[in-house]
């Protein structure tokens, strides 16, 4: 009978899923992308973190290891050890039954022998070529190439074979195909015994090195150092010898961070200490060098703050799609009064009603997990593809892990889907038939909310937050750890919707009484409903402002990070590639083709024309810089200004160097051409003038000195500026200004050494950049490249994170609001059937209906888009600047930014939609015949 | 018809809050209706017809009085037993047809969905035998829209009948339909009441109610006033008898002709007189 029950209850909900499979779709489109963003954060989080850390696995220097364990022997501790002890810490860590798990990446495995006597084979006792010890290394293959002969074998007649290393065949000016007589270093014995080794070959490090921490024990200087032989024969090959002939081993253990989530982290933290045990049991003095804790722990940290960022940053988003997601459950419940109340009266209860209800959203929330689930890859991948707002770089190979993480996101996501589904059907399940005609007749009051005047209490609450938050002004280095930043524009957009929902009746009551006196009883009649019945208003209004406003401050705030990005990267690096020469160096100088220096350069060679740059970079402009510590000091006395004298070129100057309106009150150009015009002429920043008490104008002696040349002479203050290419705030030696060819000409000597440029366009990476520096013949040189820093930026994965987000979050509001649009005009429709029909029948005309219908929408667009954009307009121009700030010590100025292409999407999104719905819609009213718009509106 | 009430009010009284003020919608009514019997409801809007149709069908509790169906006291009653007593007790029948079938299911559907609800077996099977009860067994897989007025009322019945209910509450069954339809939906409701001794309590404000049912009762403001019957005369003429309704503490509501004939006082006499309750105007032969 309970069988029947259930699927009665089942068949029911099935088949009113079917009947209205339009609400069940948008329920279930809401819903997955609720679950696409909840889950994606984590998938992405794990997975970008654990990139992170392969990363810095390829990228490690010589002697780190980043991710991985590193256990050593040494004689000190353990003594002199057989080869044979070596073998039980061997097959422990072996990597087919490594005690790791499955996440190990490679292992290495090093031993050194203790030195013998080696003298050329022949040669007498008094010829000992050196003391020498011998080394194995388990994996010889790119790690080293061999420059002549072949590696050394195993043989089993005896004979021993090794190979040396170019440096150490160098010393001792060995060779290929040499016998050498290996005897031990213990004194007093008249006759010792010899071993004869033959070297096959010289070898030397490999290109195809494999990653850097692979190649750890080949880039040693122990095995440099050594005659390395095959691991099989350490043990024979001194036993007549010695017994004991093993000083030190080191085993590299190289683990997998792709494997790594946050799943074993404890697990693999938790091996460590055994692990140690276990090798320290099986081989005494063995002990753990390095171990990958302090990664894992700090994988775990990193993992959780991107999750915890990213989440407080996703809060605006979900909290909107989360309200969409509940408009549709309680508009496809709330057209089921007759429905509830029919059942009802035929003796349903309430627990099957709810269990139908239950069955209904369980159907949602499952189909809405498996499209959410799978779109959240799809998240994932998109942030980690976002190199900025709404650009997406190169496809990143991202191994997106299911986690414990990521399951349990699904779990919470699910059951609030399922809540949100089942909520309204509980109330509704309370009505009789009696309240529900009353609902249908209080819908169209103002909500429930405002009537409460929760709206005033929550307006009041947004506004003492953004008091305390403008107060406090603590401004964080980290965008990731403010995500007051998206919070307090959330809020506020919150509570203008609310305010504009106050305002909006008696605003519309007073312009309805203008439109009284015009003929307009269309508009008139939209104008005095909306007026006296603001309910239905109140859902889409709200949707339209706070997600437009919120798109456009989001798209402000990351078109305002991303220009700030660049501006810091080009000042920084002063144009958009630098070159500077190693400081402690002198000599001869790299000159252009009018034999002007361009930079100094370390060893001296043939002059790299200008021409030959600009066939080489492809540049648009370049020009010389110097940069030497010197003093300020106002003519007649006074402090000494500590000041940075910079000499520039003033004629290539602003054309290959960055400059910003806002660095000066005067246009660089003007600061230039009174620096090239004035002899003696130097332009100071602000901080000089202030600290000397001097103006423009007044005359101040400059002195600096390079190397054993100095120079001190009075100079005119021609201009000032605030800011300067490749000057930190945090200098304390503030920029003075002159000219690079007179400074020179006072030396008599070079000092320039930095070359900024600007290339036309393009971008060019770190790697370009020194192999066209090496065809120039400038090795040494430091270069500086805008784009590489923005590049590095960009793809940190908090930044990543964040703009991935608001990329997601842009496209999602600006979808929600055109559907909340669409939404709100056939559903508005739908309902506005019998009002259509009457006025029809009342001899209203298809033409005034068409104003009717069309005003109604564009009074819901226009007065929606407007306060959407002007809020967000002016949120972005007010609160980026105190929320975001400049950090202190960095340049320049951040300059808030309202992004006005992403505003028109929104704007012309709108416009299309509105267009587009508004035709429909006309059309439909124009095939409706009269009976049938009374008759459907009376059923709807 | 039997002689033991199915339904039994006494001094039903029922208030509900519309906005800020109360509506005072049954005052005290009393009321009887034996087993098998037909009873027809009239009275003018805000009478409290539908508010005793929402008593007796449990979607609403009395406030003040009492109500007996089949043996259920339905104030006391609990909502499990109410749901028991909704679902096996009693079959409702709607104006509005939107309001007794479900739009997306067919006529078939309609009438087992409150049996596999129930938890019931052989569904479809009481469903097609419903619907050639009702005369619509060609139209089982048709849904509600497809059906005419008369048509969507007739599967209404089926589905109001589908689990055998003693007794047949209908709210204005024929208010949406022309006067042939009606004809044929009391007629029908008539046959069925009698094959299968339905009690069965009907609104309507079809003058001519009384001609289809046993006995009309006419509430006005809150209480029983009267009953009528049609009294067959010869052949297949017939007239109204009408008797006014003292309720059990004595209270009496004159038609609007005995009003009239009182000159509308608001004081008379009543006095006994050979047996007889004679009422005047106070004043007119008094002291």
């Amino acid at each position: 009978m309970i069988g029947r029950r259930i699927l009665a209850v089942l068949g029911l909900s099935g088949r009113r899923i079917r009947s209205s499979l339009g609400l069940f779709l948008a329920g279930v489109v809401a819903s997955a992308a609720l679950v696409s963003i909840w889950v994606g954060i984590p998938l992405y989080a794990e997975s970008a973190t654990a990139a992170l850390l392969n990363n810095q696995l390829d990228d490690a220097e010589v002697d780190s290891v980043p991710f991985g364990y590193l256990f050593s022997f040494n004689r000190l501790s353990g003594g002199n050890q057989p080869a044979a002890a070596l073998a039980p810490v061997n097959e422990y860590l072996a990597i087919g039954e490594t005690p790791f798990g499955s996440s190990v990446r490679s292992t290495r495995r090093f031993v050194e022998t203790i030195p013998f006597d080696v003298y050329l084979d022949g040669s007498s006792n008094d010829e000992r070529l050196d003391r020498i010890g011998f080394s194995s290394l388990d994996v010889i293959d790119g790690n080293i190439e061999m420059i002549s002969g072949r590696p050394p074998e195993s043989t089993a007649d005896g004979n021993v074979e090794v190979m040396a290393s170019e440096a150490l065949a160098e010393d001792l000016g060995l060779s290929v195909g040499q016998i050498l007589r290996v005897e031990s270093t213990r004194s007093g014995q008249p006759q010792r015994p010899s071993v004869a080794v033959q070297i096959t070959g010289i070898w030397t490090l490999g290109t195809d090195a494999g990653s850097r921490a692979e190649a750890r024990f080949a880039r040693s200087g122990a095995m440099r150092q050594s005659f390395v032989l095959p691991e099989a024969m350490l043990g024979a090959a001194f036993a007549d010898l010695d017994d004991s002939v093993i000083s030190n081993a080191q085993w590299l253990v190289l683990l997998d961070a792709a494997t790594v989530t946050t799943d074993n982290v404890d697990e693999l933290l938790a091996r460590t200490d055994d692990i140690n045990r276990a090798v320290d049991s099986r081989l005494a003095g063995t002990r753990l060098l390095v171990s990958p804790e302090s990664s894992l722990l700090g994988f775990q940290e990193n993992v959780a703050r991107l999750q915890n960022g990213l989440a407080a940053f996703s809060i605006p988003t979900l909290a909107l799609v989360v309200f969409v997601a509940g408009l549709i459950a309680a508009m496809s419940w709330a057209g089921r009064a007759a429905e509830v109340d029919l059942l009802r009266r035929r003796g349903v209860s309430s627990t099957v009603l709810v269990g139908g209800a239950i069955a209904e959203a369980a159907a949602i929330t499952a189909v809405a997990v498996l499209v959410g689930g799978l779109l959240s890859f799809g998240v994932a991948e998109l942030m980690a593809r976002t190199s900025t707002f709404l650009q997406l770089g190169e496809s990143v190979e991202l191994q997106l892990a299911v986690t414990s993480r990521a399951r349990r996101a699904v779990a919470v996501v699910a059951v609030i889907v399922l809540v949100l589904h089942v909520l309204p059907s509980l109330s509704v399940y309370r009505w009789s038939a009696r309240t529900a005609v009353r609902r249908s007749e209080t819908r169209s009051q103002s909500p429930w909310w405002q009537r409460s005047y929760l709206d005033l209490a929550i307006i009041i609450g947004t506004a003492a937050f953004a008091w305390f938050v403008l107060q406090s002004e603590s401004l964080r280095q980290d965008l990731l750890d403010d995500p007051v930043v998206i919070l307090l524009p959330a809020a506020l957009s919150v509570s203008v919707g609310l305010v504009v929902l106050r305002v909006l009746p008696p605003a519309l009551g007073w312009l309805s009484r203008l439109v009284e006196r015009t003929n307009s009883t269309s508009l008139l009649l939209v104008l005095r409903r909306a007026a006296r019945s603001p309910g239905p208003l109140a859902a889409p209004l709200m949707l339209l402002i706070v997600t437009g406003a919120l798109s456009v401050y989001s798209a402000s705030l990351a078109r305002t990070l991303d220009l700030q990005l660049l501006d810091q990267a080009y000042h920084e690096v002063g144009g958009s590639n630098s070159i500077a020469d190693d400081l402690s160096s002198t000599g001869d100088i790299f000159v252009f083709d009018d034999g002007r220096p361009a930079i100094a350069r370390g060893a001296s060679g043939p002059p790299v024309s200008e021409s030959a740059y600009e066939r080489v970079w492809g540049l648009d402009a370049v020009t010389r810089l110097a940069q030497v510590p010197g003093r300020a000091e106002g003519i007649g006395g006074g402090e000494q200004i500590p000041i940075e004298l910079t000499a520039i070129d003033p004629s290539s100057f602003g054309g290959a160097a960055f400059w910003r309106d806002d660095y000066s009150t005067e246009p660089l150009s003007t600061l230039l051409a009174a620096l090239e015009s004035t002899p003696d002429g130097v332009i100071v920043h602000r901080r000089v003038l202030r600290s000397g008490q001097l103006r423009v104008g007044d005359v101040i002696d400059i002195s600096a000195s390079v190397g054993d040349r100095s120079v001190d002479v009075p100079m005119v203050i021609v201009g000032s500026f605030e800011q300067f290419p490749t000057w930190s705030p945090a200098n304390p030696l503030a920029p003075a200004v002159v000219s690079l060819s007179d400074l020179e000409a006072r030396l008599g000597t070079s000092v320039a050494r930095r070359v900024i440029f600007t290339r036309s366009e393009g971008v060019i990476d770190d790697a370009q950049t020194r192999a066209d520096l090496n065809r120039l013949g400038i090795g040494g040189a430091r270069v500086d490249s805008a784009a590489d820093r923005i590049n590095d930026a960009q793809a940190r994965p908090e930044r990543q994170g964040i703009f991935g987000l608001l990329t997601v979050s842009f496209v999602l509001s600006t979808a929600l609001t055109l559907a909340a649009f669409v939404f709100y005009a056939s559903f508005g429709f739908r309902q506005q059937l019998t009002e259509v029909g009457v006025l029809r029948a009342v001899g209203l005309r298809l033409r005034s209906l068409f104003v009717l219908v069309g005003s109604d929408l564009l009074l819901v667009a226009t007065v929606g888009t407007g306060a959407a954009v002007l809020s967000g307009v002016v949120m972005a121009r007010g609160l980026l600047p105190r929320l975001i700030g400049t950090p202190s010590g960095s340049a320049p100025v951040l300059l808030p930014e309202v992004d006005w292409s992403a505003t028109a999407i929104i704007c012309g999104g709108l416009v299309i939609a509105f267009l587009a719905v508004t035709a429909l819609l006309l059309i439909g009213l124009r095939q409706i015949r009269l009976f049938e718009a009374v008759k459907l509106g009376a059923t709807s | 018809m039997s002689d033991s009430p199915v339904i039994e009010c006494g001094q039903l009284t029922q208030i509900y809050r519309v906005g800020s003020s109360e509506v005072i919608a049954l005052q005290g009514l009393d009321l009887q209706v034996q087993a098998g019997e037909m009873l027809g409801i009239v009275g003018a809007s805000g009478s409290g017809k539908s508010t005793l149709m929402a008593v007796l069908s449990a979607t609403m509790r009395p406030t003040g009085g009492h109500v007996t169906i089949a043996g259920l006291d339905l104030g006391a009653a609990s909502s499990t037993d109410l749901d028991s007593y909704r679902q096996r007790t009693i079959g409702t029948v709607l104006q509005d047809s939107g309001r007794n079938l479900l739009p997306y299911l067919t006529a078939r559907k309609n009438i087992s969905l409150p049996l596999e609800l129930a938890g019931a077996s052989g569904a479809r099977e009481r469903a097609d035998e419903l619907l050639d009860l009702v005369g619509l067994s060609g139209r089982a897989g048709h849904r509600p829209y497809e059906l005419s007025g008369g048509e969507q009322q007739r599967v209404a019945l089926a589905v109001a009948l589908a689990h055998e209910p003693t007794v047949l509450l209908a709210d204005e069954p024929t208010g949406a339909l022309d006067s042939a339809s009606t004809e044929d939906i009391f007629s029908l409701m008539r046959r069925i009441g009698e094959e299968l001794g339905l009690t069965q309590v009907i609104v309507s404000h079809d003058p001519e109610l009384a001609r289809h049912v046993d006995r009309v009762v006419a509430i006005r403001d809150g209480r029983v006033a009267s009953e009528r019957r049609w009294i067959l005369g010869d052949g297949k003429s017939g007239e109204i008898d009408e008797v006014l309704v003292v309720d059990t503490i004595g209270r009496l509501q004159l038609t609007e002709a005995q009003l009239d004939l009182l000159d509308r006082s608001r004081r008379v006499r009543a006095e006994i007189v050979d047996g007889v309750i004679e009422i005047r105007r106070a004043g007119e032969d008094g002291p």
